[in-house]
């Protein structure tokens, strides 16, 4: 290869110049090949992020960054309320509150207990009361009909 | 080979040549509609050919340059690229990112593919003559080559991009460019068997 090609140190052995003239072909003849209309699409395709500094594209980088930043720390947010909600359920709650709660449960079902068994005795006896009201009324029904008392009483 | 008359090797991009793409990207950041045209007009079809030539669609590969475009124009349009004389080599890391993404997706697809099916479908012009057929043969014989060798010869030869500006765009010295350049035509003319030797004479 000669100097004049701007190859000097890009020379490439003679035996080798007729592969690598060819390979120079096929580059040219893909170059030459692309579609028709290449470079009217690619213009196409480009034009209008070419002619993105009239602000939006500044307004879009911008608020993809903030979006990022909003969207960390809603997630630290989000992280730390959940960590700290966690940590009040199990060991709030339960550790403060239920031993009073449940002491207190405790008595008031005793303290109902105690009424009813008292209330139902309370029951029993009156019946007694009614039996034996209702056993001194048929004795004195049965002593007013008797011939003997009628005779007492006018007696007197 | 001999298939050439006039082989279009790549050139390093000269000083004239950078002040004028400077000078492009400049205004199309001030949205200049046809400084930006014009780098389409430079650009679009080697980034194209170069993607075709990694994907083997050419619907891919014109999604992969609009990709490419889109990406250059957001950045151009938000003042957030600075031309210091290396805009090709930023443009190429863009576009080989871009397809081996797009290559990544396509292997995620598991779309079974036969690399020597690429080179053995007929194209109408490798129908029409004998170089196309010969051009087809090559095509399916890149496909043989390491991927690294590859992406250095596809570079080159579809994206035109000189030695200097793909060792800033791999990061690599170029010697080692070189020399997988050279192992890379080695391999390909071993592929293609005795034709080369014979079209040479």
């Amino acid at each position: 290869m000669s100097t004049n090609n701007g190859f000097q140190n890009e020379s490439t052995p003679a035996e080798l110049k007729a592969i690598e003239y060819s390979l120079a072909e096929l580059g040219e003849r893909e170059r030459a090949l692309a579609p028709a209309g290449l470079e009217a699409r690619l213009e196409a395709s480009t034009r209008h992020m070419l002619m993105a500094e009239d602000a939006p594209v500044v307004i879009a980088r911008i608020g993809h960054r903030l979006s990022l930043v909003a969207k960390l720390r809603i997630a630290a947010s989000v992280a730390i309320v959940g960590g700290l909600a966690a940590v009040f359920l199990s060991n709030g709650p339960s550790s403060s509150l239920s031993p009073i709660a449940a002491r207190s449960l405790e008595e008031d079902m005793n303290y109902v207990l105690e009424l009813r068994s008292a209330d139902e005795g309370l029951a029993a006896m009156g019946d007694k009361i009614d039996t034996l009201f209702m056993d001194t009324s048929n004795v004195g029904d049965s002593l007013k009909t008797d011939p003997a008392t009628t005779l007492l009483e006018g007696a007197t | 080979m001999g298939l050439l008359t006039e082989p279009r090797l790549p050139q390093p991009v000269s000083e004239d040549q950078s002040a004028e793409v400077a000078g492009l990207l400049e205004a199309a950041s001030k949205g200049d509609q046809a400084a930006w045209r014009d780098l389409i007009a430079r650009y679009g079809r080697r980034i194209f050919a170069l993607a075709k030539s990694r994907c083997q669609r050419a619907d891919l590969a014109e999604e992969v340059t609009q990709s490419v475009f889109a990406t250059v124009a957001g950045k151009l349009g938000r003042g957030g690229y600075t031309e210091q004389g290396r805009f090709e080599s930023w443009l190429f890391r863009v576009a080989m990112n871009r397809i081996r993404d797009e290559m990544r997706r396509l292997k995620r697809q598991a779309d079974p593919t036969d690399p020597a099916s690429f080179g053995g479908v007929p194209t109408r012009r490798s129908v029409e003559s004998v170089e196309g057929v010969m051009l087809d043969k090559l095509r399916a014989a890149m496909m043989e080559l390491p991927d690294q060798d590859r992406e250095v010869v596809e570079l080159r030869h579809h994206g035109q991009m000189s030695f200097k500006e793909m060792s800033e765009l791999l990061n690599e010295p170029l010697g080692t460019l070189l020399a997988r350049h050279h192992r890379a035509l080695r391999k390909l003319k071993q592929i293609m068997g005795g034709e080369e030797s014979e079209g040479e004479s």
